[in-house]
């Protein structure tokens, strides 16, 4: 009876994730019920407080940041080791042939093409913001060295590449890998709660499955928040920088609106004419904005540091790595870098797992995992060589312009750089153009990934619901500006990352349980094979001896028998005794 | 000595594989003086569907009495070809493969437990090398490609009392077959050598006739002193062991590898044992005999026994 109760439940695993109460479907939308409302309303009580205690919330924020960073930040630096070391296991481990869509499945991809997605997946504001930004406010100020010399320039760099590095790509490989392999391999709803479905079975579908799609929903509003906080601070900054436009927190807050407009006109077009055209034209104009930089720039000297960065890198990967600033009595430089970072990479896993999971089916774990993790990497480091590289080269020169901007406003790092090259107005126009393009794709994409997780795991929810997230999250982007600037972007990442770290461990546990079950039942399917060969081979000798009996006439085996060697006979007998008695 | 119970066992599991097995093994007992084989095919159950036998109605025996008659048809038919004197003795049995393979071999005290080696099935390979890790006595694995003769006999050595019994196997399997015996030793160049002023060859040269010697001086001091056998000594450059067997094997042209099976204390004899394990799955035509040390083995077993208990 209970094998019987049972089945049914795990059959409703496979389809779309049951509508809870207040769900809603009509043309405009399609929703479950308990992840939208619930997720809809968090995120509105957060913007709600922000506007209405106006100010006071920045002091709040900053307090709560210090606080969580402090207290947690030993754990997401153990985290984050964690996921890398689990990915390792994935990839050269027992586990690594099992291919995501099952073993006949195919690659939708070329390889090149599938490496080019996988890098504009994490490529994007981040890289933008900070690829000239960061290196240079280490190169000023690190932990590790007083002087602003060449020692200081490694390290900047070193520091840099940690942030991403290949920390950053193991928790979207974790995440993507996670919910590819449970959408592909098992056929369950593309969503966050589907991952834990050996752990929880059919409760997937209960308040826990709720709450873990809500967390998810949250953690990546909020982590597309501050992506878009970054993206629009740094287009104010080149808009003031080119046109003497005003800098200030109403001018971005206006800014996300317009951009936000074009989003949502990127959403009614759909995914076809909007994202994909969108995302190709992004990934042209960073490949050109990119070479202009290496070409106009020192072009030597960036080949020479992205081959000794990468080295010192590798050399140093441990001790960075586990680096928990413990000795330092005084200061807290690590929680707003490092552990901001792992915060925010965390909470913006969902986005870029769900991305580079629908991307990778066919692939081979092993696969999966080292594309992940080796190919943006090591672009990711070429990138941040060449224009943090060139920036560090004009500081080296003792041309300081760049470092005093930076301290000035990080989000004019890019511009100031740039002045030093020829043509530099219509460079710094297509830096502005190419983040305004990011801040779209990532938008859309996000609203995309938000509205799946909305809608019980479903791909094509009407338009309607996508253009409301769309709002929503230049909303709340908007608002943490107005409420606390970049401090309110920070700690949303943070309050949301630290939970989703948790979710992300129980995660590796998870599939894990889910691989080993995939790798036993692909051996047994072997041992089927051989068991179906086996009953073949008996069938056969049943069809000759029935025929042969046909043909004699009548059932006589000892006739048979008696032809044969006489005392073989006899010991069958004894035999035949032996095994049925 | 490899006969004392004079008894062969062969594994048959009514695929096209049994007519090579029931030939060879006719061939090992003429070569080798035994006249007590036995044949074994596991039925497992588990594998049969309920349905499959209800097929046949007319049939009236029980599936064991039905295959017994079926494999007694075909070994008496192949040996009578054969014009063999062996008086055969047929058992079926239900149960798990490799179990009953081990147990039955344990049973009848056989000398050699004749073993089908296909490549079929991506599974085979992990029964086979349990089969030459676990069983008690002698293996010979004969692959699906086999001439009934013996010109070459391969012994990979390496000094130990283990290869010396496996010379000795190799040589009661040429007395009558009159095969060429060849030796091989694989060597690595010692690291203090190093820094290398005189080339590797002229170095390999000087190990090999070390090599020799020792050799020389191994069979001198055996019952083998008046065995010719011949002596390759193979440089092994990084290769894996059970590769440059392998090679070496096919470049002979050898009719059958003789390992003894390894280690002086009773685990290292399973864990040492990764060159039969790879020699048993990989797929080449060349006959693997296994010899085992008896006592040790059965120490080795009563051990994990009572560890069980």
């Amino acid at each position: 009876m209970t094998q019987h109760e049972k089945e049914p439940k795990d059959d409703d695993a496979i389809g779309p994730i049951r509508r809870g109460k207040f769900s809603i479907q009509n043309r405009y939308f399609d929703f479950h019920g308990p992840v939208f409302w619930t997720s809809s309303i968090i995120a509105l009580a957060f913007i709600s407080i922000s506007l209405v205690f106006g100010t006071q919330v920045d002091t709040f924020f900053s307090s709560i940041q210090d606080g969580v960073s402090t207290y947690t930040g030993w754990f997401f630096i153990i985290a984050v080791n964690l996921f890398l070391l689990f990915c390792i296991y994935l990839a050269f481990g027992r586990f690594g042939g099992i291919r995501i869509g099952g073993e006949s499945a195919t690659p939708e991809f070329s390889k090149f093409a599938w490496f080019t997605m996988l890098f504009s997946a994490g490529m994007g504001i981040g890289l933008l913001f900070f690829g000239v930004g960061e290196p240079i406010t280490h190169f000023i100020n690190n932990p590790f060295s007083e002087q602003q010399d060449a020692e200081a320039a490694q390290i900047a760099m070193q520091l840099t590449f940690l942030h991403y590095g290949f920390h950053t790509w193991a928790i979207y490989a974790v995440v993507g890998l996670s919910i590819a392999f449970f959408a592909f391999n098992k056929k369950l709803p593309l969503s966050i709660r589907s991952i834990f479905y050996p752990l929880l079975g059919s409760k997937i579908h209960g308040w826990r499955g709720d709450a873990i799609d809500v967390l998810a929903v949250i953690s990546t509003i909020f982590g597309l928040a501050t992506t878009l906080g970054y993206g629009v601070q740094q287009i104010s900054a080149g808009l003031n920088h080119l046109f003497d436009l005003p800098d200030t927190i109403l001018s971005q807050v206006i800014l996300i609106g317009i951009i936000t407009m074009a989003a949502t006109l990127s959403v009614i077009l759909g995914l076809d004419k909007g994202v994909r055209v969108l995302s190709i034209f992004n990934i042209r104009l960073a490949a050109v904005l990119l070479i202009i930089v290496v070409l106009a720039g020192p072009t030597l000297f960036i080949f020479d540091s992205f081959v000794q960065n990468t080295g010192n890198y590798a050399q140093n990967f441990l001790q960075l790595s586990f680096w928990t600033e413990s000795y330092r009595m005084e200061g807290a430089w690590q929680n707003s870098w490092t552990v901001l970072y792992w915060a925010w990479w965390i909470s913006w896993s969902p986005f870029v797992g769900m991305f580079i999971a629908r991307i990778s089916k066919g692939r081979t774990i092993k696969e999966f995992i080292l594309g992940a993790l080796l190919v943006p990497t090591l672009l990711s480091f070429f990138w941040i060589s060449a224009f943090g590289g060139t920036a560090l080269f004009q500081e080296l020169q003792l041309n300081t312009v760049v470092s005093e901007a930076v301290q000035e406003n990080m989000a004019t790092a890019l511009f100031v750089m740039v002045e030093a090259f020829p043509a530099s107005f219509f460079i710094n126009l297509l830096a502005i153009s190419l983040v305004v393009g990011f801040f779209v794709t990532s938008s859309d994409s996000g609203s995309l990934v938000v509205d799946s997780l909305t809608s019980g795991g479903k791909l094509d929810a009407p338009v309607g619901q996508r253009i409301f997230w769309a709002q929503m999250e230049g909303l709340v982007a908007a608002v943490l500006l107005l409420g606390g600037g970049l401090a309110a972007l920070q700690t949303a990442s943070i309050l949301a990352g630290f939970p989703f770290a948790i979710i992300v461990l129980i995660m590796c546990y998870s599939l894990y349980k889910g691989l080993k079950e995939e790798h036993e039942s692909i051996q047994r399917k072997d041992e089927g094979q051989q068991r179906e060969a086996y009953a073949e081979l008996v069938r056969n000798v049943l069809k000759r001896r029935s025929e042969s009996q046909a043909t004699k006439g009548k059932p006589d085996v000892t006739a048979a028998d008696e032809s044969a060697n006489e005392s073989a006979v006899e010991t069958d007998e004894k035999e035949v005794v032996g095994t049925n008695g | 000595m490899i006969n004392q119970s004079n008894r062969l066992l062969v594994c048959l599991d009514l695929s096209n594989m049994d007519t090579i097995l029931i030939r060879y093994s006719a061939f090992i007992a003429e070569l080798l003086d035994m006249d007590d084989v036995h044949y074994l095919h596991v039925i497992k159950d588990f594998d049969v569907p309920k349905e499959l036998v209800e097929e046949f109605p007319e049939l009236d025996q029980p599936l064991d009495a039905i295959l017994r008659d079926e494999l007694t048809e075909t070994i008496t038919h192949e040996l009578e070809q054969l014009g063999s004197p062996i008086n055969p003795t047929i058992h079926v049995d239900y149960g798990h493969a490799l179990e009953t393979i081990l147990e039955t071999s344990v049973e009848l005290k056989a000398d050699i437990t004749l073993v089908g080696k296909k490549t079929t099935y991506k599974g085979t390979g992990l029964i086979l090398s349990a089969i030459a890790s676990f069983m008690e006595n002698s293996v010979l694995f004969v692959p699906e490609q086999t001439r009934t003769s013996i010109d070459q006999i391969m012994v990979p050595i390496d000094f130990t009392e283990a290869s010396l019994t496996a010379l000795k196997a190799a040589a009661q399997f040429a007395a009558k077959s009159k095969a060429q015996i060849t030796a091989q030793h694989v060597f690595e160049l010692p690291a203090q050598f190093f820094p290398l002023t005189t080339p590797t060859e002229e170095l390999a040269d000087k190990a090999r006739k070390v090599l020799r010697a020792k050799a020389d001086k191994l069979i001198s001091q055996s019952e083998l002193k008046d065995q010719t056998i011949e002596y390759v000594f193979s440089l092994s450059e990084g290769r894996k062991l059970s590769e440059i067997v392998r090679h070496e094997a096919l470049q002979q042209m050898a009719d059958m590898i003789i390992l003894g099976s390894k280690g002086k204390n009773p685990t290292s004899a399973l864990f040492r044992g990764t060159v039969v394990e790879k020699l048993v799955q990989s797929d080449f035509s060349v006959p693997l005999f296994i010899i085992k040390d008896k006592k040790r083995m059965k120490g080795l077993l009563n051990f994990f026994q009572k560890a069980e208990t």
